[in-house]
This record gives C-alpha cells, structure tokens and sequence, in this order.
C-alpha cells in the first residue's frame, strides 16, 4: 500500500495512506496533531455550509484542506496571509468569527454588504482579500512583506495560489522581487496534477513548479496534500526560515479535490484520522464534537443574519 | 533649478518628513529615471526607503497597495507611458474600490507618471495615458500643469488619502522652476485669469498655450489640477461666461469629454454657444515633435472664435 497511482511523485509526506508514519523513525511529536485534525475538520465542514447555499462562481475546496490549515497553524496573528480563490477557509481558521462569514457570504446588497466572491477578506486579522484576477494578490503580499522586512520585524506574509497562476507575469514579477530583496514572503502553491493534472498551458509543462522556482535561488519543497502533517511541517519550516531572515520560499503541495473521487486515502482528513485512531487519539466522540463545534457556530451565525435581514 | 532637481529636492524632504514614506521604481537608488530619486539616494539614511523594482513594472501598483496595508505610504515613479501601460490590469485590481469591498478601504498608494513624448523606450511611449488613468475606478488623477505648481501638485499627491496619481509634463520638469511656488485653490481648479466673455479649461501642458490664446481677450483662464474626480461645482461655475474651450494634450481625451459633460450638467442653461475641445497631434511623435502633442495657442484661440467667445471686431483686429 506504499506507492499508487493516487501517490504524487517527489512529493514530502509523513503518513502514508494507511496512516501509519512513513518511515520507523518518523518523529510527529513536534507538530499539534489535534489541532490540526480540528482544522481540517472545521474548513471542511465550512466548505459543506457554503456548497448549501449554493453561491455562484465559488471555487469549492473540500480535499484541500491541509493547505488553510497548516497556513492557519503555522503563522501568527500579525502575519499576513493573502489567500488563493481556493482558500477562503484560511480567514475563517484564521479567527474571522462566524457572524462575519455569514455577513459577508449571504450581503447580495451592494449597498450594504459584498459580493460573495469578496468574502473571507479580514482586515483587523491580517488576511488579504481572495483576488479578483489571476496572481494580483500576489503582488500585494511583496508589499506586506516588504513593509515587515523594512521594519525588521519578525512577521512573515504568506500567500496562497494554483499552478495555473504560475503562468502569470504576477507569479514571476513577485518571485523575482521576493527573491531580490529576500522578503520573508512564502509562497504556497496548490497543485491539481495528481493524477490526471492539467493540461500544459495550465502551468504544468516541464518540470514541477518546485524544480522551476528552484532556478531562481528560492528555498522550494513539494508536499503531498494528502498528508496534513506534512504539509504543516514544511510550510512551518518555510515560516520560520523567513521569521529568522533568510528569505522567501515557495512550498508546492500536491492536492487531490474531492470532486475527482479520489480514494478516502487522498482525502487529508481521512489520512490524519486513521494516523489518530491508530494512535489511540481519535474515536467517534471526538468527531463528533470537533464537526458540532463549527457547524453550531455557523448555522447560530447565519440564523441570526437570515433573521436580521429583511 | 529646473523642475527636476526641485522635485528631486522635495523628495529627499519628503522621505526626511514622513519616515512611512518609500519610494518605488526602477533604478531608483541611483537616482531613478529621471534622477527624481538622486538627492535621497545620496543621503544614507534615505536609501533603505529607495526600493528597486523590477524593469517591467507589471505589478508595482500592487506593490504598493500592499505596502499601503502594512502601514506604509508608497509613492511610485513610472519610468514612461508604456510601464503604466504594462501596469494596467494590477492598478485596475489595485485601485478599485470593488476589489477592495470586503476590506476598509483600498490601500493607499501614489503614481508618479512623468508624461510627454520622449519618454521610454518603447513604442508607446509617447501615448498620453490621462485617458488611461482617468479611466481607472478608484484612482484619483491630479496633474502639474506649470512650474509654479509643480511642487504644489507634488505635496497634493503625498497628502491625497486614497490610490492617486500625479501627471507631470515632461515640459513641466524640464522648464526652470520660478522663485516662488503657487498656491493651488482647494477646489481643484485655478482661475489664471478672469474674464467675462468665454472660459478656457485646461491641464498639463495644455494650460501655457490656454494662457498664451487668451492673452488680450476678455476671458477666463482655468487650470485644472484635479482631473478625477473633476470639481464639478468650480466648473459650472466657472463655465457660466457662456462660451467654453477645453484645451488638453494628446489627441483624444477622457477628462476633456468629461468636463464638457459637466458644463452641459451644471452650466447649460448659461451656455451662448458649442463647448469646443482641442487638442494636439496624433502619436508617434518623437522629442523634436514635443510641441504638436498639446494644442498651440492659434488653435485654442480659433476654437474660442468658433465657441463664440471672440466678438468679430476684436476677432479682425487680432495680430
């Protein structure tokens, strides 16, 4: 059960897909295993909430999880965090509460409120709104982490995106700026490629985007999606390198949506829960508690804003 | 002291004044493109604030906004035309208010755009972007319009609140800055000159031929500063002579239909005759041809005759 054709190539993991540790000495004390699982379970029980509404022009993330939650874990209140069209989740993991969410989910009145697709954006919790055009978040985040250099600070910016926007001339101009003036700026790439990919004017001609970037002298690792605490480990390695001054980084995780009926395996919740049933730290109470926990919060929240509206 | 070195000058001040302030463009700690960085550059304490960027600014607007967020005021030096050009679609995402609806407000950030045949390399480097820009939701446009107000403008564009961009004629930086500045009305429109027969509306380079056609005529001689948003009030106001010209440089102009569009709102019922807009020559047009991309003064003044603001007897009697 070790290698599938649902197992990405060159990409980092720690579980494998029974979720067992991938080698005898793999080591996950370190990293908030419960927390983690929380978050998962949280984006993706958001994810769920939304699909219901069904909201136009929404990009759904169920199976992408690990990204909003290991960006969630891995950085601090004052970091900023500009989130791909994928990454709503981000803001909301982030601490903007739920009343906010559903404010900004359900206001059809542009006079009073906002498109859905301006949702998630947290000005007072530092993350950056979801971008409107292809990689122009990007360019924000050179800002943000701009001004945190200028400061010497140890805050870091990171931003989210897909492969495809690694067509862009954003993409290139905000690397090669990250790189020039070693911003603490990390870059967060989700990649459809696995198993089927996208086709090559999507970005997924020639080598990975982690070999590519890899040219320009930037820090680069490719995780496996899947694999939550993986992907938490690198993008928290890649944090902290950019927190101690030593430049940008771009992490490439390998990600499966649900909507391609991957195996459960693929699934990063699913990966997570059996390494914590197999532990002995999950059980079906457990569950149950971390999906009420949020459900609860969401469903009070766009109660109160279904009856506050006229 | 030409209008380049005492811009050059108030920058370097600036940066000492305001320490959120910063400064992006290409080249800009050696002096940047047309030097306007190169007293700061010389000062050690200024030139962590000089920020490179890269040579095709595609993103810079971004940049900025982004650096607006974190706290901090950045002002952008455009190297030519065709870098705002290359820039559009980030200062469209930058600037707009839309873009921004989930957050406070957009991001502060200011343009610098040095404008005028001659500049850059490439072969839109002579396209008047005033239209451009005016076209830009979110993005108010100021301009220098004459050494007088050259630094005027400049501390209008570092105090404005919101995303804003400074047009400078090139004209402008190179003439010899006078020994006294300008004080620019708060309205955004200057009356040079007061008259009862016709009025003059102009910006940019387009305000010296404005002055040059009305000198000896009893009319009155607007500038501009403010081009978006436009001081409706000022210029229905000052329309109400009955007879409007509206002189720009470049070919075709935004700013100009829009002004007319504001004379017919607010001044339509004392209008005696055609609001008369023109212009100057088509691009390309290289530095020898700097002259032809605003009207001249013969121009503006037979669109005065036209618009009626030139009685026939003075008209036969006109050197």
């Amino acid at each position: 059960m070790d290698t599938t054709f649902w197992e990405p190539e060159g990409a980092e993991r720690l579980l494998r897909p029974d979720g067992s540790p991938a080698d005898g000495d793999t080591d996950l004390g370190d990293l908030p295993l419960d927390r983690l699982y929380r978050a998962l379970v949280a984006a993706r029980t958001l994810d769920l909430k939304i699909a219901r509404l069904g909201l136009p022009a929404r990009a759904p993330w169920a199976g992408e999880e690990a990204v909003a939650a290991a960006v969630a874990l891995a950085t601090r209140p004052d970091d900023w965090v500009f989130p791909g069209p994928r990454d709503g989740a981000i803001a909301f993991l982030r601490g903007l509460d739920a009343e906010a969410v559903a404010h900004q989910l359900r206001s059809a009145d542009p006079a009073a409120g906002l498109p859905a697709r301006d949702a998630f954006a947290d000005p007072e919790g530092h993350t950056g709104p979801l971008p409107r055009g292809l990689g122009h978040h990007l360019a924000l985040a050179t800002g943000t982490a701009r001004a945190q250099a200028l400061e010497d600070t140890e805050h870091v910016t990171v931003a989210t995106f897909g492969e495809g926007t690694t067509t862009t001339g954003a993409f290139h101009e905000a690397l090669s700026l990250a790189a020039a003036a070693e911003l603490p700026l990390v870059f967060v790439c989700k990649s459809l490629v696995w198993p089927e990919g996208a086709p090559a004017e999507a970005g997924t001609v020639g080598d990975p985007v982690y070999e590519r970037v890899r040219a320009l002298g930037v820090r680069t690792v490719r995780t496996d999606g899947a694999c939550a605490a993986a992907t938490l480990r690198h993008l928290a390695d890649a944090v902290r390198r950019a927190r101690d001054g030593k430049g940008p980084a771009l992490v490439e995780v390998v990600v499966t949506p649900a909507i391609f009926d991957p195996p459960a395996e693929r699934d990063p919740i699913e990966r997570l829960r059996r390494h914590l049933d197999r532990i002995g730290k999950w059980n079906r109470t457990f569950q149950d508690v971390a999906e009420a926990e949020v459900a609860t919060r969401l469903e009070r929240a766009f109660r109160a804003y279904e009856e506050a509206t006229p | 002291m030409n209008g380049q070195d005492a811009l050059a000058e108030r920058l370097a001040g600036a940066l000492r004044s305001r320490p959120d302030l910063l400064v992006l463009g290409e080249d800009v700690l050696d002096g940047g493109v047309f030097g306007l960085s190169r007293v700061a550059a010389a000062d050690e304490d200024l030139r962590p604030r000089l920020c490179p960027t890269p040579l095709v600014p595609g993103t810079m607007a971004g940049h900025a906004a982004g650096l607006g967020l974190a706290g901090r005021s950045a002002l952008i030096v455009a190297p030519s035309a065709s870098a705002v050009l290359d820039g559009m679609a980030d200062l469209l995402a930058a600037a707009d208010p839309a873009a921004w609806a989930a957050m406070d407000a957009p991001a502060p950030f200011k343009l610098l755009v040095p404008v005028g045949p001659g500049l850059g390399t490439a072969e839109d480097a002579d396209r008047p972007v005033e239209a451009l820009l005016a076209a830009v939701p979110g993005l108010a446009l100021l301009a220098a319009g004459r050494p007088e107000t050259l630094l005027p403008a400049f501390d209008a564009l570092l105090d404005a609140p919101g995303p804003t961009a400074l047009l400078v004629p090139r004209r402008v930086l190179l003439a010899p800055q006078p020994g006294s500045v300008a004080a620019l009305d708060p309205s955004g429109l200057d009356r040079l000159t007061e008259g009862r027969r016709g009025t003059i509306f102009a910006f940019a380079d387009a305000v010296a031929p404005a002055l040059e056609a009305g000198a000896g005529l009893d009319v009155t001689v607007a500038e501009l500063w403010r081009l978006d948003p436009l001081p409706a009030d000022a210029i229905g106001e000052a329309a109400r002579t009955g007879h409007v010209v509206i002189a720009h440089p470049g070919p075709d102009s935004l700013v100009a239909h829009r002004i007319a569009a504001v004379c017919a709102g607010e001044a339509v019922w004392h209008l005696d005759g055609p609001v008369r807009i023109v212009g100057g020559a088509r691009p390309p047009l290289g530095p020898a041809a700097e002259h032809l991309s605003v009207p001249d003064a013969e121009a503006i003044y037979a669109a005065l005759v036209s618009a009626g603001a030139v009685p026939p007897q003075q008209e036969k009697d006109r050197p």
